[in-house]
């Protein structure tokens, strides 16, 4: 009897082949890991109940993950306008880390600050291409043309390179 | 100088096709169209000091960026983490079920506690017969949160019913039981049904639903029988008992939870 690959066998196979990617990718883009953790399970999960038709596996769990992620921010988002009437907090304020002061936390506060500065679709676009993902995928997960989305690229790299170029003596 | 990439009178490469050419997106074209335009490209910056120098500059810009984004820091998570998240995912999204039908296939955790001290006369056959020959009125187990503690349920046998996730399905024993067997046939209907259809309770039996797994929690002590209907759909079922692949086939059959001596 031929074995097939179980359950197990295929949630072992996604874990191997995309996990990294899909949680540093969720990681960037959320700013919390405890956020991209519950995206990129939320994205597996999806995958191994209702496969998606096709071989783009790996787009389509960045597409849900992505997902997750802004709808996990729109509803925080809404959620502290309703307590406290603020609007929404950007990754950039979160507490800074206890150790601030050392260069490597004030530069990572700056990348996620800048990053946060960032329009969903430039962020989403940026942290794909980053996972090595063409400019038709990306173009498709931002909704726009492949002509268009290397130009949407070139402005969120510039930008983003802008604000975390680090004086290296100041620091 | 002026090239077919010049759509606006503009005689240099634009800076999506410098990022495109940068990032070999030549290897990933399935747009003639879109290739010719990286081609001419290619040959305009071959040609040209200020697109040369302009690429330069989005090379540089895009390595800052990347050392930039290596700085953020990204926790690991271990393979045993991961399944036992996509696990607990699948056990909250049951308690939600009733209210996202979206989420009706969703694998999911149902504790059917408790159940049926004894399940009449020819429980099995009798159960098998009546899933097969006029399915579905399934019989939903109520559905709660996998967290709070099992209580019986139905005294008579809840039914677990389920969408299956695909072709193939498992039924998985935590342990080799004193006694008992599990039957399964075919039914008409769309979703796979399960019961402990007699001596519950001997042994702790709780159905556990898993994506393409019925996880049967089970001790040395059960003498439980169980029954498993299942649709067409689902053409390959796998029996597991205490890690031991029991049967493996076409799902019509009774299977002995106990090897035979």
């Amino acid at each position: 009897m031929t074995a097939r690959p179980t359950i197990v066998d295929r949630a072992t196979e996604l874990f191997e082949n995309h996990h990294d990617a899909l949680y540093r990718y969720l990681v960037r883009l959320s700013g919390d890991p405890d956020v991209a953790a519950d995206a990129a399970q939320e994205a597996f999960v999806r995958l191994l109940q209702r496969p998606p038709l096709g071989p783009a596996e790996r787009a389509w769990l960045f597409k849900v993950g992505t997902n997750y992620v802004l709808e996990s921010r729109r509803t925080a988002a809404r959620r502290r306008r309703l307590l406290d009437g603020r609007g929404e907090r950007t990754m950039a304020d979160a507490p800074r880390d206890p150790h601030a002061g050392v260069e490597a936390d004030e530069r990572r506060r700056v990348v996620i600050a800048a990053l946060a500065r960032l329009s969903d679709k430039e962020r989403v676009a940026i942290l794909m291409r980053e996972e090595g993902f063409a400019h038709r995928e990306i173009a498709e997960a931002v909704g726009t043309t492949t002509g268009s989305v290397g130009t949407l690229l070139v402005r969120a790299l510039e930008r983003l390179a802008r604000e975390t170029t680090f004086d290296r003596d100041a620091l | 100088m002026t090239t077919p990439l010049d759509h606006f009178s503009d005689p240099h490469a634009s800076d999506g096709v410098l990022l495109a050419l940068h990032d070999n997106e030549r290897e990933n074209m399935f747009d003639e169209a879109r290739e010719s335009e990286l081609d001419l490209g290619r040959k305009h910056v071959d040609q040209c000091d200020a697109c040369r120098a302009r690429l330069a500059e989005i090379a540089a810009q895009s390595s800052r960026v990347r050392e930039s984004l290596s700085l953020i820091p990204v926790p690991s998570i271990t393979a045993e983490e991961f399944h036992r998240r996509v696990a607990a995912a699948s056990s909250r999204r049951i308690a939600t079920r009733v209210h996202r039908p979206a989420w009706q296939a969703a694998a999911a955790v149902l504790v059917v506690a408790g159940a049926a001290a004894a399940a009449a006369t020819g429980p099995i056959r009798a159960w098998i017969r009546q899933r097969s020959e006029s399915p579905p009125a399934v019989e939903r187990a109520p559905v709660r949160p996998p967290a709070t503690t099992a209580q019986p349920l139905d005294r008579s046998g809840a039914i677990v019913s389920f969408a299956p996730s695909g072709a193939q399905f498992t039924v998985r024993f935590d342990s080799v039981p004193e006694t008992g067997e599990l039957t399964v046939a075919g039914t008409t209907a769309t979703d796979i049904s399960a019961r402990v259809v007699s001596g519950a309770g001997t042994g702790g039996d709780e159905l556990v639903v898993l994506p393409g797994e019925l996880r049967v929690r089970n001790s040395s002590r059960s003498r439980a029988n169980y029954a498993v209907a299942v649709p067409s759909i689902v053409t390959r079922l796998r029996v597991i008992v205490a890690e031991q692949t029991v049967f493996d086939g076409t799902p019509r059959m009774v299977v002995p939870l106990r090897p035979r001596r």
